[in-house]
């Protein structure tokens, strides 16, 4: 009897957050491409003042890091350009307000 | 009354189009932004020569050097999705005054818009193609190799009078058409691929390599401001043709960036070609004495950079013909051929780099002799050009005798950086430069050690 009506709670506790994981988890997706967009802007926009030497838009971490946001790896990306702000003593700026 | 009414009808369809647009988006509200670089360079650049007087210029070991700009931006999203806004550059010193009596004060000024559709310029801005290069990396920031429209040189009136100098300071394309009035559009990267094209109505600027233009230019008034084909932000009532100008100035380029584990490709290439229309008399566009003439202007570059776990390396090649025909008499050519690779490898808050960048020039329509100097800062050069074919053809060097032989010039670059914060870096540095030439108007060797900083804001 306790099995089942554990079997039952857990049939039900599933049945009740499978619709709500995947918005949970899409809404997370959200807020990392949000998050990278708006490091890899700041990184651009500070990183480099002429533009042309190899830095800010044209600095290849920053590319990769961009290239990753883009193919779904937005973890990855946005460690890789907060990390490269940290190494260059940047303040990393804050998460956007949603 | 119908009158009133349709007053009427006409304000409440303003009235509805006036708050359909303040609902739609916010305003636009400037932004203040921009950049400072600021070098003390010493170090060594050889003195020039006047031959026939003995007149020279010598040159100081030390100097310093600065560039700004404060940049004025703003922009608003409609509801559609796009952002339309503009942009204003004021110089933050005083510029060199141009051909003309203009002084360049505003840098860049044009609107732009953008959306998933991709992104649209229109005003004075840099050439689509040359913002769109990838090739050689540079952590000397204000220096590198694709420096267009700055002063950070460290060499002679003569060095800077070489034809092959130019090439090694701009391996992109378009760095003597930057900022003239013109359309860009930039598709979206697609797979990796963006394209980039670009149309200029009219540029009207002196050719390339001055001295291998004697006795030539386009014009009249050219680079002058309010004249239309202006090489910077400039406004003109009308654009006369049949003038000895470049027209319907045409870039397209292409680069592809993607990311294949750890390494990062970028590939770039890209043409521009400028239609020459002579004036309806002869004079300024062909030399009957030396062969030299004005042609259409074309240029190409391609590029690759690699990078990889702090790495970067890449190189380019290029072309571009100056403007300038082949030499009616001689045949040969006065196009430079560019070339530039480099390796640069960042690690925490320092980046650091060493490249070099070569172009050869033919120079087949002769060089003169430097025969005197103005000594003192203005270091105007006197280099008689023969007024006939059989002055300019012989071997009278003092009275315009051309000399016939190819030119080049080399530069290699060791630069640094250290980040300090957000947009603030110590710079320094390792500059070379050898200019080769067949005359005296157009060798020296340079080199200095620089240090700087750099602000962005």
């Amino acid at each position: 009897m306790y099995s089942l009506l554990m079997r039952s709670a857990l049939v039900a506790g599933v049945a009740l957050t499978a619709p709500i994981l995947p918005a949970a988890t899409a809404s997370a997706q959200a807020d990392l491409e949000a998050r990278c967009s708006q490091l890899v802007s700041y990184y651009s926009r500070y990183g480099s003042s002429r533009g042309e030497d190899t830095d800010g838009n044209r600095d290849f971490i920053r590319i990769g890091a961009e290239l990753d946001c883009q193919n779904r790896r937005h973890e990855q990306g946005v460690n890789a350009v907060e990390a490269l702000m940290k190494g260059k003593n940047w303040s990393v700026p804050a998460l956007p307000r949603s | 009354m119908n009158l009133l009414r349709n007053a009427v009808l006409g304000s409440t369809a303003v009235g509805a189009l006036l708050a359909t647009s303040a609902m739609a988006a916010d305003p636009i509200k400037i932004g203040v932004g921009g950049y400072y670089l600021f070098y003390a360079v010493a170090g060594h650049i050889d003195g020039q020569y006047g031959y026939a007087d003995g007149s020279s210029t010598r040159y100081k070991g030390l100097q310093f050097q600065q560039e700004g700009e404060i940049h004025f931006t703003g922009q608003s999203k409609l509801d559609n999705g796009t952002t339309v806004g503009l942009a204003v550059e004021l110089e933050a010193w005083n510029n060199t005054v141009a051909v003309g009596g203009s002084a360049r004060q505003i840098d860049e000024a044009f609107l732009f818009a953008f959306g998933s559709w991709g992104r649209i310029e229109f005003g004075a801005r840099d050439m689509a193609s040359f913002r769109m290069y990838y090739g050689t990396p540079s952590a000397l920031p204000g220096w590198g190799f694709i420096n267009a429209n700055t002063s950070f040189n460290w060499a002679s009136g003569i060095m800077m009078n070489n034809p092959s100098f130019q090439g090694v300071q701009n391996a992109a394309l378009g760095h003597q058409f930057q900022d003239a009035n013109r359309i860009n559009y930039f598709t979206p990267r697609y797979m990796g691929l963006q394209i980039g094209v670009g149309y200029a109505p009219k540029m009207n600027l002196a050719p390339g390599p001055a001295v291998l233009a004697p006795g030539i230019g386009s014009g009249p008034g050219n680079n002058t401001a309010g004249v239309c084909g202006f090489n910077d932000a400039t406004t003109a009532s009308n654009c006369p043709t049949n003038d000895n100008s470049w027209q319907d100035v045409v870039d397209i380029s292409a680069n592809y960036l993607n990311k294949f584990g750890e390494v990062v490709v970028a590939l770039y290439g890209g043409f521009m070609y400028g239609s020459f229309i002579p004036g309806f008399n002869s004079g300024g566009s062909v030399n009957r004495a030396t062969g030299a003439n004005l042609t259409s202007w074309k240029q190409w570059a391609a590029g690759a950079e690699f990078g990889y776990r702090g790495f970067t390396m890449g190189g380019s090649i290029g072309y571009d013909n100056n403007g300038l025909g082949g030499n009616w008499y001689t045949g040969a050519d006065n196009d430079s051929r560019k070339y530039t690779a480099g390796l640069m490898y960042e690690t925490g808050a320092w980046q650091m780099s060493f490249g070099w960048a070569g172009t050869r020039n033919a120079a087949g329509n002769g060089l003169p002799q430097l025969t005197a100097i103005a000594s003192g800062t203005t270091q105007a050069l006197t280099m008689p050009v023969g007024g006939t074919s059989s002055i300019a053809f012989s071997n009278q060097l003092a009275a315009g005798g051309l000399t016939f032989g190819s030119t080049s010039v080399d530069k290699f670059e060791l630069g640094v950086n250290y980040s300090l914060g957000t947009g603030i870096k110590l710079a320094a540095g390792a500059i070379y430069w050898n200019a080769v030439g067949p005359t005296n108007a157009v060798v020296g060797q340079s080199w200095g050690i620089l240090m700087g900083m750099d602000l962005r804001f």
